[in-house]
């Protein structure tokens, strides 16, 4: 029997939008004896999906945008708790890799390096190995002291993809970081991230780029609109997609 | 559940170590008057009450300044700590939409930067002690313990509060008059024998008077804290921050959901 890393079975997950007070709706609502609604506003973003994912597998996730895919990862990475349904992942040791890091602007790169670091997983004496490594791999030089806040968007970009991949997670969650930095820097970033997904670890990954998607995966997740719209293997699913896009 | 908190801080203290050396670093890196400001800061506001209330309002005694520093470090410590709880989901989204965290630890930290920042004006307090030729007494090593009992109101407070700030944004605003109005009914500027006796045991209902005049018991008037009140105060603050932890691991993934 095959072993899988993650079962995913019927989970849905809502966002809640919480709306301000409003006293001017408030006062109305009570002179007119209206119902008050409810002051969030919930949206589902995932709606009864279901999949496995074997362990060693590299597995795409592709849909249009808001279709729920990075909501998809960080309900992996658990960060989020769904609503509904049940997330069973037999490993301890992920890390989602995205460029939405929070970076302290006020603080140095040296010092953002440890508290991501610190935050994903790594333990303080493995930055300490892996510290020049990073800084050498971001190309970020003698920037490296300076506060965050004084980095180009594409330095900082550059500082996060650089920490990330140099965890070393069983399962490795990747959302959408091909596109870092300028052409050369994404030479390099794309040949770590295929070192990454080589190693046996389990990958699943974002991407907007069928042609990455059709080079790594083995299987591809197609989502929605918050639904699993099919599961399968790459080519099939892709030539589907593709079809459906040039609707 | 205790148990489970004092877990994760031991699974997590290398970053909570490392976030306060760094973020106290922050705090002052960019002034030129650096670490001077956080001597600076409560002499000068200080400075403002005393203007006010003994040149002024020609009111207060010679030991006035030293009697409103022993209230208002507390409460700054307190207050700064509130404060940025009721906002710091929203401040560090980024990281908390990329990795988990037992959210306690975001106030958890802050009470403990800020800690340092009491400790530091301490400092003044010894420096004071020294002007105005009040002798040190054995009850000095009694200020340990209050400061863990006002470690653990903090605490407990502002735990509430975080759970609170992610589903009313209004929070920071409501908070900054709240408390406001609250150091201004706290034995903070005067002292509690201004108050008619028959009201004063409303007094001892609020848990800064309590903390407040022990620091002075200790300092100005060489005696012990009220251990009493203390002691109740403690088993309270302790049933919020059970009750705190409680909520926040109940809604811990959950709390990035909501924007």
């Amino acid at each position: 029997m095959e072993e899988f890393i993650v079962q995913v079975e019927n989970i849905s997950l809502n966002y809640r939008f919480v709306k301000s007070l409003n006293l001017k709706d408030w006062f109305i609502n009570m002179v007119l004896r209206k119902n008050q609604g409810t002051r969030m506003k919930v949206y589902q973003a995932l709606k009864n999906v279901t999949f496995n994912v074997k362990k060693g597998s590299v597995v795409g996730v592709i849909g249009e945008n808001g279709a729920g895919k990075s909501t998809l990862l960080r309900v992996l990475a658990k960060v989020y708790s769904v609503d509904q349904g049940s997330v069973v992942i037999n490993t301890d040791s992920i890390s989602l890799l995205s460029l939405a890091a929070g970076f302290k602007s006020d603080l140095s790169g040296i010092e953002n390096i440890y508290i991501n670091g610190l935050l994903l997983g790594l333990s303080k004496q493995q930055i300490d190995e892996k510290l020049n490594e990073i800084i050498e791999f971001s190309e970020i030089g003698e920037f490296i002291e300076n506060p965050i806040r004084t980095y180009s968007s594409g330095m900082r970009s550059k500082l996060a993809f650089s920490i990330a991949c140099h965890v070393d997670p069983e399962l490795l969650l990747i959302d959408e970081v091909f596109s870092v930095g300028d052409a050369r820097f994404r030479k390099k970033s794309s040949a770590r991230i295929k070192e990454l997904i080589r190693s046996d670890r389990t990958v699943i990954m974002v991407s907007h780029s069928d042609d990455i998607i059709e080079e790594l995966c083995d299987e591809v997740i197609w989502l929605d609109k918050g639904e699993l719209k099919a599961i399968g293997e790459t080519k099939k699913i892709l030539k589907e997609y593709q079809k459906y896009s040039n609707r | 559940m205790l148990n489970k908190a004092i877990k994760d801080v031991l699974k997590y203290r290398d970053y909570i170590y490392y976030n306060v050396i760094v973020n106290l670093k922050i705090k002052v890196s960019n002034t030129i008057l650096g670490y001077f400001w956080w001597l600076l800061e409560p002499l000068l506001h200080m400075a403002i009450y005393t203007l006010i209330i003994v040149a002024i309002l020609n009111k207060g005694d010679r030991l006035f300044p030293l009697h409103v520093f022993c209230g208002l470090l507390s409460w700054k410590w307190f207050n700064s700590t509130l404060t940025y709880s009721s906002s710091c989901l929203k401040a560090n989204s980024g990281i908390l939409n990329q990795v988990y965290i037992p959210k306690f630890i975001l106030p958890l930290q802050e009470m403990i930067g800020n800690l340092f920042r009491f400790l530091f004006g301490f400092v003044l307090i010894f420096v004071m002690m020294f002007i105005y030729r009040i002798a040190p007494t054995i009850h000095m090593f009694e200020l340990v313990l209050v400061v863990v009992v006002n470690g653990i109101f903090i605490l407990s407070f502002s735990l509430i509060i975080m759970h609170v700030g992610v589903y009313i944004h209004d929070t920071k605003n409501l908070l900054s008059h709240f408390n406001r109005v609250w150091w201004y009914l706290s034995p903070g500027i005067y002292s509690l024998t201004v108050i008619p006796e028959k009201y004063r045991w409303l007094y001892w209902l609020n848990p800064n008077t309590a903390i407040f005049e022990s620091y002075r018991n200790i300092i100005i008037r060489g005696s012990s804290p009220y251990y009493i009140h203390l002691f109740i105060w403690t088993i309270v603050f302790i049933i919020i921050l059970f009750f705190g932890l409680k909520l926040l691991y109940r809604h811990d993934r959950n709390y990035t959901k909501i924007i």
